[in-house]
């Protein structure tokens, strides 16, 4: 069954359409004001690169921060089954996921069948978010697929002293204005957010292998710093990190027919699984 | 003689020029790029407006985030002191003072002389001081100073959960994008900002009376939905709440001054 899945992030909007378990496209759009028109927008990219017909979608899925913005979803799921899901399916070793993302970090735990076993998340404050990133690469002008090869060329990593989000990045700023070097800056955000996310992993107390989701973990360096910070194993899944969870919220709209096991009634619905938004 | 006050916060710089007690000069800038620059462009304003030159200032005090980088002050006192004292000489009868400023918010008790019994104060976080009421009123399209009178038009704000700003951002634009009037957002913001100095203030005992310093002193809804929860009336200060803690600074010279024998000065 061909379905689809939408994932409406704090900064990006992705959108992938599968077949049972095969991946047929996918489209990323930044979020902005208009965000009706941008759903669609990457609805038509997505429909157009796996060359189906709208009408072949049987079912649709929408998670994400706003995934209450996708009017022609089936229903509705929060992030964390989705992304245990997809990592499940691509790689079936994976323990934990990692998603860094826009603005939310989130660990979830991977049960043996694909399920969520806990979720963890910053949804308390902002502080190491991939919000700094972007600011930061925006203020020194340096493109975002540039970040990785500028982090490993610093020599010393410039440690951000605020612990709020908001502080730091007039922190931030005020360090450009006087004249540190951008290398400098961009590998003390990297580190402030891998410490972030370490931390997380840490208090979940998980042993299996982590998989790195989310925008962010298609940065190299991130990848690096992540491995030397932590105690696990991790590891880069085959498919672009950014439409992990689009693709595991496709999965579980094709549900039954996609692998021939029950998937979407069967555990999601259950206490055990639920996972407060 | 002349008692200077230079207040370099985090993002406007204040100065209050005092002659034998008394002030005769005030102004507030927005800050430049390094705080020497802030303190020399706010000073030399105040001084012209009295008709001064740098040369006729006998004693210079200053205080703010920026206090250590002013080659013309003679001392430098903590912003807490410095709010506290001056608050204490606008009004003699405040025994708490409530200051949020730019980045950072402080509750301080004082004694029956103008000084510091006790303070709390919160610099770690964002939520609570003016920099998270200038995000949200940004992200609703309002300028920061109409935030206060708008949101009175509401009956009932909008209740914004989440604590930190940049969260809370989020949560008002999805208001926003629903359709929710601005005037109600607004006063959900005012009251969100509001209810988290009232958490920090719960930790030090509030005595009356209560006198409310710092730029956000200038937000109505902040100010009443404060008055609310906490359960008292602020005091009004017969000065501009914003330049409370310059006034402090030139207090503190002031008494300086006076110590070395120079002049009286009524404090």
């Amino acid at each position: 069954m061909i379905a689809a899945g939408f994932d409406i992030g704090t900064r990006f909007v992705k959108v992938c359409i599968v077949d049972g378990e095969c991946p047929l496209g996918f489209a990323v759009e930044e979020a902005g004001r208009d965000m009706r028109r941008i759903i669609g927008r990457a609805w038509d990219t997505a429909l157009d690169r796996s060359g189906v017909k709208k009408r072949d979608v049987k079912r649709r899925v929408a998670t994400g921060y706003g995934l209450g913005l996708v009017k022609t979803a089936d229903s509705f799921l929060p992030e964390a089954p989705c992304l245990a899901r997809a990592v499940h399916t691509i790689d079936p070793e994976i323990g934990l996921a990692l998603d860094v993302g826009g603005l939310f970090i989130n660990a979830v735990g991977v049960g043996g069948r694909g399920f969520v076993d806990g979720v963890l998340t910053n949804d308390k404050c902002a502080a190491g978010s991939g919000k700094f990133l972007e600011m930061v690469s925006e203020t020194l002008s340096v493109p975002f697929a540039s970040i990785s090869d500028m982090a490993f060329a610093s020599a010393s990593p410039y440690a951000i002293n605020s612990q709020c989000a908001v502080f730091a990045e007039s922190e931030i700023i005020s360090q450009v204005n006087g004249g540190r070097e951008g290398s400098d800056i961009i590998a003390g955000v990297l580190r402030s957010i891998v410490s972030r996310a370490a931390a997380l992993i840490e208090r979940s107390d998980a042993a299996g292998i982590v998989a790195l989701c989310g925008g962010i973990a298609a940065v190299p360096a991130f990848r690096v710093m992540f491995q030397d910070m932590i105690k696990n194993e991790t590891r880069v899944l085959s498919m672009e990190p950014q439409i992990i969870t689009a693709y595991g919220a496709a999965l579980l709209a094709g549900g039954r027919a996609s692998c021939g096991r029950d998937v979407s009634a069967r555990g999601y619905d259950s206490g055990r699984n639920r996972v407060a938004l | 003689m002349i008692a200077a006050g230079c207040d370099v916060g985090s993002l406007t710089a204040k100065a209050v020029i005092m002659d034998d007690g008394f002030i005769i000069s005030s102004k507030i800038i927005r800050d430049r790029k390094t705080p020497l620059e802030s303190a020399r462009a706010v000073m030399s304003e105040a001084l012209s407006e009295a008709g001064l030159s740098f040369k006729s200032i006998n004693y210079c005090c200053s205080t703010g985030y920026g206090r250590h980088s002013i080659p013309f002050a003679l001392m430098n006192m903590s912003e807490i002191s410095c709010h506290a004292l001056g608050a204490f000489w606008a009004e003699k009868s405040v025994r708490t003072v409530i200051d949020i400023g730019g980045q950072d918010c402080k509750v301080i008790s004082l004694d029956d002389c103008g000084m510091v019994s006790d303070f709390i104060m919160n610099d770690k976080c964002a939520a609570g001081t003016g920099r998270s009421l200038e995000i949200l009123s940004r992200s609703i399209g309002l300028p920061l100073e109409k935030l206060g009178p708008v949101s009175l038009k509401s009956w009932k704000g909008i209740p914004i959960t989440n604590k930190c700003s940049i969260f809370m951002e989020l949560e008002v634009l999805q208001h926003l994008y629903k359709g929710k009037r601005t005037a109600d957002i607004a006063r959900g913001i005012n009251e969100a900002v509001a209810r988290r100095v009232v958490s920090l203030a719960r930790s030090i005992e509030i005595k009356e009376a209560a006198a409310i310093t710092g730029g956000v002193s200038k937000n109505i809804g902040v100010v009443k939905k404060l008055e609310r929860l906490l359960g008292l009336r602020f005091t009004p200060l017969s000065v501009d709440p914003q330049i409370i803690g310059a006034l402090g600074a030139a207090v503190f010279a002031a008494n300086e001054l006076k110590k070395a024998g120079n002049a009286e000065v009524a404090v």
